[in-house]
């Protein structure tokens, strides 16, 4: 569930300038309280983002073998 | 239980001096930090051989992968002693967040159990060649590979997110922080050493700022500089032998975190709760309540710090941050005054010195043309309310 985000513009670590922007989001995770994770949003910088959107982790971020967490917005969420 | 013994006016700064703060210095940092010891310790009417204490926060707070090569990028209590060629009796150095307030403790707990007679406490910051925070790792290990692998890496984006909650929960926009950060550029027009000193921002320069991770702008961040800050402290019976007007360390609160969690990953809820001890501490320790303070320097080195300091220490209730801040950087006779030390946004990133520098001031009948009169109560802040420290200090032992 979503937390907080932002959209990075100005990267800081090398390899994302070619990406920005990008969106991260913060989710809280419904299945344990006190628990997070902050990844990106695959769906884009304009995607429909808001405080307590239902997320969905995704770990095909890349392409290129590495499987880092990101997170999708849930195409069911109410 | 036992308590800790409360600092109130047992301890004072007697004197001060702050280099010209600027981009980068063709000087060493060292020798801009050595000669600002010097001229400290000169304005407290007293000789380098009278300094028995050396003490600082010594961190360059930058993410980037720059080298930190003392006397050159960073400037340790240790390095001072040696380079000044005193002997000291007491040397150390402050090594959490809240680099200034610890440093300002140290201080008087070394005067306090007679480790030390006169300590002096400088801040050193440099900006290093390259981006800031730049990192051109190709790997990230332990806490890093949760972060740095997504793209989430520095402070600009860390904090967008807590001020992105911060703007949802309670309706703030970045018109409310305009005028916050157009205040603090105003007073530093007025301000000597400041970096922005004759240069003025304005609301339309802010708002149409270069985002750097939305909503945080370049202009939410303060800017990297090289300068020192030095100030040289004493106990209150020494003080009055002294020529200035002594200021008295009446209070301190250390922040704690409310849960752990990775380096610099905070949301709003856990900046305001591990605050809560913070200025439960700073109040209890002085005896003095928000209402009591003229100079409130809240630590403003990215913009909604302000807004977190403000409400965690009571200033201003939950949520009402925006609206207090935005509020009393319309009205120069507001009280507190919020803005006149000019901030780290208005100074340059200098880690907390404008704030403490701002209380000596004031206090000491030492700010020129910013004088406020009947300023009694100061308040400094570093970092964050959870992570950094507070300081409250008093013309009146």
């Amino acid at each position: 569930m979503a937390r907080s985000w932002t959209i990075v513009r100005r990267p800081f670590v090398g390899g994302f300038d070619v990406v920005v922007p990008f969106m991260l989001v913060w989710a809280d995770l419904v299945e344990q309280d006190d628990l997070f994770i902050i990844g990106q949003l695959l769906d884009g910088v304009d995607a429909p983002i808001r405080v307590g959107a239902a997320l969905h982790i995704d770990f095909d971020l890349t392409g290129t073998g590495f499987h880092v967490p990101a997170l999708r917005l849930a195409p069911d969420a109410p | 239980m036992m308590r800790r013994r409360p600092p109130s006016g047992e301890v004072a700064i007697v004197g001060f001096a702050q280099s010209p703060i600027q981009r980068r210095s063709g000087v060493p940092l060292g020798l801009v930090t050595l000669e600002t010891c010097r001229r400290a310790v000169a304005d407290a009417g007293l000789e380098l051989h009278d300094i028995d204490g050396f003490t600082t926060g010594s961190m360059l707070p930058a993410f980037g992968a720059h080298p930190e090569v003392d006397g050159v990028d960073i400037v340790t209590a240790n390095w001072v002693v040696e380079h000044l060629g005193v002997r000291s009796r007491w040397c150390a150095g402050f090594q959490g967040n809240g680099q200034l307030p610890g440093g300002v403790m140290l201080a008087a707990q070394a005067i306090l159990s007679g480790s030390a007679n006169y300590v002096l406490l400088h801040r050193a910051l440099a900006n290093p060649v390259g981006g800031y925070h730049d990192n051109p790792m190709t790997s990230a290990a332990h806490e890093d590979q949760w972060s740095a692998p997504q793209g989430l890496w520095g402070p600009p984006v860390q904090i967008a997110f807590p001020y992105r909650e911060y703007m949802e929960r309670y309706g703030a926009t970045r018109n409310h922080m305009a005028s916050v950060v157009v205040a603090l550029r105003q007073a530093a027009l007025d301000i000597p050493w400041s970096y922005w000193r004759d240069i003025p921002l304005s609301v339309d320069d802010y708002l149409n700022a270069r985002m750097i991770a939305d909503p945080i702008s370049v202009l939410d961040c303060d800017i990297p500089v090289t300068g020192a800050a030095a100030f040289v402290f004493t106990s209150a019976e020494r003080a009055v032998d002294l020529p200035h007007q002594a200021v008295y360390l009446a209070g301190f609160g250390q922040g704690s975190p409310a849960r752990r969690g990775l380096r610099g990953q905070w949301s709003l809820d856990d900046i305001i709760e591990g605050g809560r001890q913070l200025a439960r501490d700073l109040w209890e320790s002085s005896g003095l309540k928000p209402g009591d303070v003229d100079i409130a320097g809240l630590y403003d080195g990215f913009s909604p710090f302000m807004y977190f300091w403000a409400e965690a220490l009571g200033f201003a209730e939950p949520g009402d941050g925006h609206l207090l801040l935005s509020e009393a950087a319309e009205d120069v006779r507001f009280s507190p005054s919020f803005f006149s030390s000019g901030g780290s946004l208005g100074n340059g990133r200098m880690h907390g010195s404008p704030q403490l520098l701002e209380c000596y001031l004031q206090l000491s009948q030492r700010a020129g043309s910013r004088q406020q009169a009947n300023a009694s109560v100061g308040l400094a802040c570093h970092s964050l309310p959870n992570a950094g420290g507070a300081l409250l200090f008093t013309t009146r032992r």
